[in-house]
């Protein structure tokens, strides 16, 4: 990442993968049998009953902070306005690259048919937190808008990146859960997660403005 | 044992963990297991002098905003046969009339109160379409107060211990 053109041409890269990934035609390429969602809401409301459910399987205590968190998304649903193919773990960690270039897109264990806002939300939270040397959250939009012809709901993509926090968070509570009670005596989950999950809450707890 | 000796007592086990056992230890899983110990006893060790204290602190919290909603729910007599409201003050009363039979738990009251305040956000929400607008911004404006109090205590020792050291190197 020291290297600006090399960054660059990985930016160029991201993106343009991204954006097809996006513009296949999923229908020709037979991946209905992903499952096609039948309103523009469902897999806003899949995801989210799927982490609300994590966090019960997962928790030692109640967690208020988590209500509210999912109480504001379950108030927040927008409507998709593109129904795409999604990665489902849309980061720069999971593109391989050699020689300078993307040569290959990894971890393709969720993808989904549904709203594309997910792998943008997805990728614009990693941008915010794990991977801000990469490149900045709303650069990297604004390349995909010009890419892809398509506005992105500013609206949209605030919740969807609000998701991608809660779904991180929900990683680190599997996480602990894991480190404490797995049989094999690995420490490794418990040296993250316990310090990473509270960080994550804050951070979407001021997303959301408190 | 008072809470200051548990303190020390982790922090010595981590320097312990760093000192003695990490530098002779070959590279590899058993390396990565006694980093990682290290890491947690350090960041557990000033927790337990510092949690009892806070969760006085949540709980009087707690206690004061579901007061607040008990009071706004049962001032609503136009919703006198809503099952939600009903439900919901039923159970509000009954936290915050519970007595204590010996020695406070605080950990357990924390508990129980979380329990009734993650009870009352679902509740609320159940019946945004029932309640005042005014009310129901006002009572999610004191239960995000109460939220952002357990978040600075969970971000306050985090912080401090994010990214760990052999990350940021």
């Amino acid at each position: 990442m020291n290297n600006p053109e090399l960054h660059a041409q990985l930016e160029k890269d991201y993106v343009e993968i991204v954006a097809k990934v996006h513009g296949l035609d999923w229908q020709a390429l037979g991946l209905s049998s992903l499952g096609v969602p039948e309103t523009n809401r469902q897999r806003a409301e899949e995801a989210i009953a799927g982490m609300e459910q994590a966090v019960a399987d997962n928790q030692y205590s109640p967690q208020p902070v988590m209500a509210e968190l999912f109480s504001w998304l379950k108030r927040n649903i927008p409507r998709a306005e593109r129904t795409t193919l999604c990665h489902g773990d849309c980061h720069i960690g999971n593109f391989l690259v050699r020689d300078g270039r993307i040569i290959a897109v990894l971890d393709w264990e969720a993808p989904s048919i549904g709203d594309p806002m997910l792998d943008l939300g997805w990728s614009c939270m990693f941008m915010r937190t794990v991977y801000r040397d990469f490149w900045d959250e709303t650069k990297f939009i604004r390349a995909y808008e010009e890419l892809t012809g398509v506005k992105v709901n500013k609206q949209s993509l605030f919740f969807w990146e609000v998701l991608a926090f809660v779904r991180l968070i929900c990683v680190g509570f599997i996480g602990i859960k894991t480190g404490i009670e797995s049989e094999d005596l690995d420490m490794r989950q418990l040296g993250v997660w316990p310090v990473l999950t509270p960080l994550l809450q804050d951070a979407a707890a001021r997303m959301l403005g408190f | 044992m008072g809470t200051q000796i548990t303190t020390l007592m982790l922090e010595r086990c981590a320097q312990t963990i760093e000192q003695v056992v990490i530098p002779n230890l070959p590279e590899g899983f058993a390396l990565e297991q006694a980093m990682s110990i290290a890491r947690v006893l350090h960041f557990l060790a000033p927790f337990v002098e510092e949690k009892c204290q806070e969760l006085r602190e949540e709980n009087e919290a707690m206690r004061e905003v579901l007061g607040k909603v008990l009071e706004a729910l049962r001032g609503e007599k136009a919703l006198s046969r809503n099952a939600v409201r009903k439900g919901l003050i039923k159970r509000l009363d009954q936290e915050l009339k519970k007595v204590e039979v010996g020695p406070p738990d605080v950990s357990e009251e924390n508990h129980n109160l979380k329990a009734a305040l993650v009870e009352t956000i679902n509740g609320l929400d159940a019946l945004t379409e029932n309640l005042p607008t005014e009310t129901m911004s006002s009572l999610r404006q004191e239960i995000r107060s109460v939220i952002r109090q357990q978040l600075d205590h969970g971000t306050a020792r985090a912080a401090a211990w994010w990214p760990p050291p052999e990350l940021s190197a």
